[in-house]
């Protein structure tokens, strides 16, 4: 299968290309036949990227790099670009050309009718092309392209419809929170380039262990505490996570792919890929785990009180994204194998909320584009296929065995609890607290959508959604249910752990990826604990917000008092960082934009009554400022002059 | 680091080769001046035309030099000091001369249709233009601080007039005049420095410091060291380094737009050419205490300018925060004082100079008639309009921004390679940092373009297409060519540019 693996930059390839022809001729597709060349450049991916999985399994897991070219040779660079394919890009290439492709199928029913349709298309194939860019790195320059170019594109549907000024809004917001992360991750590379003289993976990879050892040991710190902050951004992690459930603003097949299935899970592909890096530092692991968990338990209590559909999936992928930082921050520590647990729950969380988001937007789609679950309710009748599949993904995600979702968060919540140390004990518990109210706000969203009385608003005829859309949900659906007990159960099924195994770096002899779980009593207790919490959720979900009526349901909240307001207030986690981040920033513009242009001139002049008079008298002149000018450059000379002095004396 | 000394100062001979591209430029200057005195064109395309062949021929005597440099025929070192030491010739001159041509040749390109749709041509525009680019040429190959403060002051007062050159605009007039009394006002502390170090040492040959250092023990080193930190501020007014960039944001707001064009690459390459040669092969004895100033020079200029930049909402103030942004990287590659760090900085002198040209060629079309529409809202919804303009714009300003895949990229990776060499690791943070709130501002332009809708009140709201001339065509189809072809396949550049450096010989 060679030839499969050296001609494998295809896989990326196939949807740029599309991306630029519906750039380019997007103009004289007609409407579904744009979806439909979208849909088949990224299942022709999914085709190779199975030929590439066999091509790897050949090789007995061994590593296939391939450098393309020298990019920067001269003098003492050494960048190339180059892709890879190992085990760990393979599950990768899985998820997003199979969930891709079943997402570009459900958008040519849910786009439909809309006149930039090609315009879509054009920015989603580009966003899998990027993506794919992304996982297929040989080196870090090259995951550092394929992770701004799906920035770029997450920014670009989020505001797709850019009439509307809040979701134009919300694409600013998600670009400002990522440049933050995006500098943690230069700065982490710089650091690597410093160090190792290249950004290759296989180099630094296989190195680091001996040259970040010693005197050098903190520069391991620095980097992962680094890369983490990019981790923080795209995974949306506190405290970086605003963006996320405003982005849910672009069109829910956007929501449904990039911001739930594939690109926020690269954060935790980029610790599960370095993961040498993070073991090499306990600093660095605490705050991984203790960041992730915090994330997931916070972001889980405000998803119990928003009444909008995407909101509460936004927000609940946030806390699902806690529970994978944490399994990977906790890597290798006991017996655990937190790096398998969270690339674990990146396949399954991949399925079960694409699944939940596609159905989110099944039913806004038949409540003509309503969003608020107070004025759903009783559809359950009127759309039975969408049921039927959400409910299925409301079990996987709660951790109802046997779905896809119980197995990856019990193997992420014994990980944590097994790594024998107290930040991992500590973090476990608060998983299995969060777990819990996984399970009753979708309970919640669950019993105000479908159950109940209707509350839909005069003229709303809710009606089931086409073909092109209800059988990527049955297909994800039946994902959801075997993802798990196919891929990975203790004892009796090792297989995602055996595959990824080759993939993990050596540290202190041991390989990263752990032991296989063994079924002990340590275990079925753990697993026990899980099943309870999960179905204590469900029960919680039911006694709040199935026995009362319709509009109490709604307005339950609201009578328990203070906390559950603050709660819906989403903690005033957004006015809090306007306050403490957005506005101090302008001020701060602001005032060193005054400070130059005027406030410098007001300091020559004199302060006092009379500034603004000759100020003003000097503008008629324009030679004011010229003056104030030649006083700063005057000034300054004096501050180096001194600095002259200081130094050499007279 | 001891790099030219098997000079043989006082004897070098009358060498007309080591300045044949300069002659070049100033001779085309004087034709074209003859030819005003004999005969008006009736189309001032012809001075445009004949400015640009004579270009072209200052370019290839700099190629043939940088030729004979590299095979050796100039010297030993690969350098040659001619008319007494006052030049050198060296594959650094040689290097810059001919980057200087590049931006004179886009220069005169965007010239010509600015001139023509502006109604302000005449041929003495361009030979302003040709003798300020001599003037540039003469500063990078100065080995001597007098002819260094002759050079400058050439391309100076050319500056100040070309920037005041359009009568109509009191904007023009205005940055002109400001332009003049700030530029006297640092050369004067350029030449003060000057009489410093030649009262210090005797001398004002940049290789004769280094020999006086070298055989010398000064007991106290105040007097040097003040008169570097003066030729440092002269040096840094015209690179637009922060404290020293106030005149920058008005001066483009109000000059032509071909010659802020200009102005912006051009003095760049001359201002770094004379730091550079003045502290490395003048003052590398105190190395130690110039790059501490460099440090913060650099520091607080990336700072400011990326900050700045965002407030500003006229998209010329922009660009000029962005070029004294710019400076600050460039700064940077001196600041590491290693064949990486300077080496990066040649790439960058040559990126940027080939970003900006394309982006004043786009920013000068949208503008129309008399620069009106500079603001960013006369960019709400351009890509509705006018998509290719757009297109190519915002693939400059994401080249500005450093995004991979473009020459801006490779730039700031290159000399911050070079600051990695040094381990100045505040420093990169600082870039990284700065590079990363840069990016703020060219993206927001590219959201107005591409993001935004048409204006609610639009001023015209049937604004007519903008004609594109295809000189201006030409001008954008060679720097978008550059820009992408510098990003993707830089070994070539990369690899001239370390031969480059000073460091070779």
């Amino acid at each position: 299968m060679d030839a499969v693996l050296e001609n494998a930059w295809l896989i990326p390839l196939l949807p740029l290309m599309t991306a630029g022809l519906l750039a380019l001729f997007g103009k004289f597709l007609k409407e579904p036949l744009a979806g439909w060349i979208a849909f088949l450049s990224v299942g022709a991916s999914f085709l190779l990227s199975v030929a590439a999985w066999i091509g790897v399994t050949d090789e007995e897991h061994e590593t296939f790099t391939k450098k393309v070219f020298d990019w920067i040779p001269a003098g003492g660079f050494d960048i190339s670009l180059g892709y890879r394919v190992d085990p760990l890009t393979v599950v990768m290439l899985f998820l997003i050309t199979g969930v891709g492709a079943l997402i570009h199928l459900y958008a040519i029913g849910y786009m439909h009718g809309d006149p930039n349709l090609s315009r879509f298309f054009f920015f989603l194939n580009l966003f899998v092309g990027s993506m794919l860019i992304l996982v297929m790195a040989n080196n870090f320059l090259v995951l550092f392209i394929g992770w701004e170019l799906v920035g770029a594109c997450s920014y670009l549907l989020i505001g797709f419809w850019y009439t509307d000024m809040q979701k134009s809004v919300a694409a600013k917001k998600a670009f400002v929170t990522n440049r933050v992360g995006d500098f943690g991750l230069l700065a982490g590379m710089m650091f690597l380039f410093s160090y190792f003289g290249t950004l290759d993976f296989d180099t630094i990879f296989r190195t680091a262990p001996s040259v970040l050892s010693g005197d050098n040991a903190w520069v391991a710190t620095a980097v992962a505490l680094l890369l983490f902050v990019g981790v923080a951004g795209k995974s949306a992690q506190i405290p970086l996570f605003v963006w996320l459930p405003d982005a849910m603003a672009g069109p829910t097949p956007v929501s449904a792919l990039i911001h739930a299935a594939t690109m926020v899970t690269a954060g935790v592909y980029l610790i599960v890929r370095s993961n040498v890096l993070f073991a090499l530092s306990d600093i660095a692991s605490i705050v991984v785990v203790l960041v992730g968990i915090g994330t997931a338990l916070f972001a889980a209590l405000i998803a119990i009180g928003q009444y909008n559909i995407k909101k509460v999936l936004a927000y609940s992928t946030v806390s699902q994204l806690g529970y994978m930082v944490a399994a990977a921050g906790i890597g290798a520590r006991g017996d655990a194998s937190g790096y398998v647990a969270a690339q674990f729950h990146v396949l399954t969380h991949g399925f079960f909320k694409a699944l939940l988001f596609l159905c989110a937007g099944a039913v806004i789609h038949a409540m003509h584009d309503e969003e608020d679950m107070r004025k759903m309710g009783g559809l359950a009748k009127k759309l039975p296929v969408t049921y039927a599949t959400y409910t299925v993904g409301l079990l996987a995600i709660s951790g109802i065995p046997p779905f896809a979702g119980f197995f990856s968060k019990d193997a992420i919540l014994a990980a944590l609890f097994e790594s024998g140390e107290w930040w991992g004990q500590l973090a476990w518990a608060i998983g299995l607290v969060t777990a819990f109210l996984t399970a009753a706000y979708m309970f919640r969203q669950w019993f105000m959508v479908f159950h109940g009385p209707p509350r839909w608003d005069a003229g709303v005829t809710p009606h089931e959604a086409p073909l092109t859309m209800t059988a990527p949900l049955v297909i994800l659906a039946a994902f959801s249910f075997t993802g798990g007990f196919a891929l990975d159960v203790p004892e009796l099924n090792s297989l995602l752990h055996d595959w990824l195994h080759p993939v993990f770096g050596v540290v202190g002899g041991e390989n990263l990826a752990g032991a296989a779980v063994e079924f002990d009593g340590t275990v079925m207790a753990l697993m026990l604990g899980s099943v309870v919490a999960a179905v204590s959720g469900v029960g919680a979900g039911w006694f709040f917000w199935h026995r009362t009526s319709g509009e109490d349901r709604a307005t339950m909240l609201e009578k328990l008092g203070p906390l559950p307001r603050v709660v819906r207030e989403k903690f005033y986690v957004d006015q809090t960082v306007e306050k403490v981040v957005q506005k101090p920033g302008y001020a701060l513009t602001g005032a060193l934009a005054t400070a130059d242009q005027e406030g410098i001139d007001r300091v020559v002049m004199g302060l006092g009554g009379g500034t603004k008079r000759v100020g003003e008298w000097l503008r008629k002149g324009q030679s004011g400022y010229v003056r104030a000018y030649a006083s700063v450059i005057a000034i300054s000379v004096g501050l180096l002059a001194g600095y002259a002095f200081a130094r050499g004396g007279f | 680091m001891n790099i030219h000394a098997a000079a043989d100062i006082p004897t070098s001979p009358a060498d007309y080769s080591a300045i044949a591209p300069e002659l070049a430029m100033l001779g085309t200057g004087l034709v074209l001046l003859l030819m005003i005195a004999l005969k008006r064109f009736k189309n001032d395309s012809w001075y445009a035309a004949i400015a640009a062949f004579g270009t072209l021929f200052s370019a290839g005597w700099a190629i043939a030099l940088w030729n004979a440099v590299e095979s050796g025929e100039v010297g030993d070192d690969h350098v040659r000091f001619a008319f007494s030491g006052m030049v050198v010739a060296d594959g650094f001159g040689a290097f810059l001369s001919v980057l200087i041509c590049l931006a004179v040749l886009l220069g005169i390109l965007l010239s010509d249709v600015y001139l023509r749709h502006e109604n302000a041509g005449k041929a003495e525009y361009y030979i302003l233009l040709l003798f300020s680019a001599a003037g540039m040429q003469f500063m990078v190959i100065s080995n001597n601080l007098v002819m260094m403060f002759i050079s400058l002051e050439l391309l100076s007062v050319c500056l100040y007039i070309l920037s005041a050159w359009h009568r109509d605009r009191s904007d023009s007039q205005e940055a002109g005049l400001k332009y003049l009394l700030l530029g006297a006002f640092s050369s004067a502390f350029l030449l003060y420095g000057i009489a410093f170090l030649y009262g210090a040492t005797g001398t004002t040959n940049l290789v004769g410091f280094e020999q006086y250092f070298a055989e010398n023990v000064l007991f106290s080193s105040g007097m040097v060291l003040l008169g570097m930190v003066l030729v440092v501020v002269g040096l840094c007014f015209k690179v637009a380094a922060v404290p020293f960039h106030m005149w920058a944001p008005d001066v483009y707001q109000g000059a032509p737009m071909p010659v802020v064009a200009f102005m912006a690459a051009g003095a760049k390459v001359a201002g770094f050419a004379g730091l550079w040669r003045v502290l490395e092969v003048g003052l590398s004895a105190y190395e130690l205490d110039w790059q501490p100033l460099l440090w913060a020079i650099a520091a607080i200029t990336m700072l400011v300018g990326s900050v700045l930049a965002i407030v500003q909402t006229d998209v010329k103030r922009m660009m000029a925060y962005s070029s004294i942004a710019h400076a600050g990287f460039i700064l940077t590659g001196l600041v590491a004082a290693n064949e990486e760090g300077v080496r990066g900085a040649l790439f960058y002198l040559v990126a940027y100079t080939i970003m900006v040209m394309g982006a004043f060629a786009v920013i000068s079309l949208v503008a129309r008639r008399g620069e009106q529409d500079t603001s960013l809202e006369d960019y709400r919804g351009l890509s509705r309009r006018e998509p290719l303009l757009a297109g190519i714009l915002a693939f400059l300003l994401f080249a500005m921004a450093g995004i991979p895949g473009t020459s801006g990229f490779v730039a700031k990776f290159a000399v911050f390679g070079g600051l990695a060499g040094a381990e100045r690791w505040v420093l990169i943070v600082v870039g990284t940092l700065a590079s990363v709130l840069s990016a703020f501002f060219y993206l927001r332009l590219v959201v107005y373009m591409f993001m935004e809708g048409l204006p609610l009140e639009a001023k015209t709201p049937t604004l007519s297409r903008l004609p594109v001339p295809g000189v201006s065509a030409v001008v954008l189809a060679v720097t978008v060519f550059f820009t992408l072809q510098l990003g993707v396949l830089p070994e070539g550049l990369l690899d001239i540019a370390g031969r480059a450096t000073l460091f070779a010989g």
